[in-house]
């Protein structure tokens, strides 16, 4: 520290150096400094847009810093709402395309009754081979067969759950790991929330497409085609339970996803690259590995 | 030009001033020439804040970088074994000798151990900061997952498949075919480690200039304190 310093004599006091104006963001480089008669503070004046400026120890920054912060906020809002969409479509996608996958058996047992139907409407008399069952299930139920046939038809057929397609199962793989990665990203992109508070997100893409899954879903005997009428049945018995799968995976993702983000960081960084990501252990009450 | 500091008591611009770390706390104090008043210069917590978005943007660049290389050493290994897998290895779980008549052999052999040489340097370099079994470690599991995710994955399907009684056909790699994989690997992670050794040299060249680099800025810093006082 120099001590040696002599007191030099008093100059007209002026800002010798970089300050904004509050006001206006214009450099009050050279301007005189004084002090105001009610509480003795040093002020100066703008010379552009005349705002009192009181020259605290450090000087204000402009209004720049709280928009860029705003911004940055708002464009990480916006990612976080992207990522919500996209969960939220992917999760809905699965359940959908699983209703798809278990209602074949149904679809091919109405277009073979639908087909066996139609022969006999048709051709009265002959036999029915299999060969003359031409695959009905994208053509649309004809009126008198949905209003005679397709009832006894639903019920030779038996009970959904147990005579359903389970190929379904194994679009559940895919849909297991991409549900786990989405709780992943959520548990630390939501550094903000408790991990409960987090599955919360979720919870929320879930009950959205279980209500667009099943809102949508009016099964229409007249207009439908065999496909599309076996996926309207499927679709309210498959789609929960697939969404509730999901739901799972995703908790099992939000309550490792930290986990997972701080090995990473461990592994990947070296200990003083790893401070400023300190949050994802500070976050849940844990101290900053030591080197 | 520095940012304005005006001295709380004379309103004197101290901005051109350094301000000297005290002995006692480490705070930077300085002293008004005009008035004698003693001030600490603090540092305004919006700079502080893109400090730390800075700091935060570098960590997060390293972490990407370092994903990234992890992949590309890691895919370019498995490739190159890919790559060289028909000249090595005619026939299933058999090694032939590399036919070195043909010019395009020897030179395809150089190429791939040349990367895969750069591949282990890089991995070591990037994971610099762990010893090096570790890094060993990490990526020969890393190297073995991604070399058998197609059968891994298709064998978790066949599972779930069969263990729900679905008639989903899947194209399983045959056992030949996984063994000539890992006899090609067999000659390409010798070069690997070698890659990494080389890595290890380079780490060291970097930390001995990183700390000559330092013992000169501390040297200079000394320097300029000692002229000051």
């Amino acid at each position: 520290m120099n001590d040696t310093h002599t007191p030099q004599p008093m100059p007209t006091d002026q800002i010798r150096a970089d300050r904004a104006c509050i006001g206006c963001g214009f450099n009050l480089f050279g301007q005189s400094v004084t002090k105001e008669d009610h509480y003795g503070l040093a002020i100066t004046r703008c010379p552009e847009c005349g705002t009192v400026a009181a020259l605290q120890q450090y000087p204000a920054m402009t209004h720049w810093v709280n928009r860029f912060r705003m911004i940055i906020a708002g464009i990480y809002i916006l990612l976080l709402l992207g990522a919500f969409i996209g969960s939220t479509a992917a999760m809905t996608g699965f359940a959908f395309g699983s209703s798809h996958e278990a209602s074949d058996n149904l679809a091919e047992y109405i277009a073979q009754s639908h087909a066996v139907w139609n022969h006999a409407q048709t051709q009265p008399g002959t036999a029915v081979t299999t060969n003359t069952i031409v695959s009905y299930r994208y053509y649309s139920l004809e009126k008198a067969y949905a209003a005679n046939e397709l009832d006894r038809a639903l019920d030779e057929f038996g009970s959904l759950w147990s005579n359903m397609d389970r190929g379904w199962f194994v679009i559940m793989v895919p849909a297991i790991s991409v549900s786990f990665a989405f709780g992943v990203f959520w548990s630390i992109a939501l550094l903000g929330s408790s991990r409960k508070q987090a599955l919360l997100i979720p919870l929320i893409s879930c009950l959205i497409g279980a209500a667009f899954v099943i809102g949508i879903n009016r099964p229409d005997v007249q207009n439908s085609s065999v496909r599309d009428l076996a996926v309207q049945m499927y679709v309210p018995l498959i789609a929960p339970t697939v969404l509730l799968i999901e739901l799972t995976a995703a908790s099992v993702g939000i309550a490792l996803g930290r986990i997972f983000a701080r090995f990473a960081v461990r592994l990947a960084l070296p200990p003083r690259a790893r401070v400023p990501l300190s949050i994802l252990w500070t976050r849940d009450g844990l101290e900053l590995p030591r080197p | 030009m520095p940012i304005s500091h005006t001295c709380p008591s004379c309103c004197n611009e101290l901005g051109h001033l350094r301000a000297v770390p005290d002995p006692h706390y480490g705070l930077g104090v300085i002293v008004c020439p005009r008035c004698d008043h003693a001030c600490v210069r603090t540092r305004h917590p919006d700079r502080v804040y893109w400090q730390g978005i800075r700091r935060l943007r570098k960590s997060l660049q390293q972490l990407a970088l370092a994903a990234i290389f992890t992949a590309l050493s890691t895919g370019a290994t498995i490739g190159m074994t890919f790559w060289i897998l028909p000249e090595i290895t005619a026939r299933p779980a058999q090694y032939t000798r590399p036919d070195l008549t043909n010019p395009a052999v020897p030179f395809q052999l150089g190429i791939a151990c040349f990367l895969v040489l750069l591949c282990g340097c890089i991995a070591r370099t990037i994971y610099a900061h762990l010893r090096f079994p570790v890094v060993l470690g990490m990526f020969l599991i890393l190297i073995g997952v991604f070399l058998n995710i197609d059968w891994g994955m298709t064998r978790v399907m066949v599972f779930v498949s069969d263990l729900f009684d679905t008639d989903t056909n899947f194209f399983l790699p045959d056992s030949h075919e996984m063994t000539r994989r890992h006899l090609a690997l067999v000659p390409m992670l010798p070069v690997f480690v070698l890659g990494m050794l080389v890595g290890t040299i380079f780490n060291t060249m970097i930390a001995r200039t990183s700390t000559r680099r330092i013992v000169r800025i501390r040297r200079r810093l000394r320097k300029r304190r000692s002229r000051l006082d």
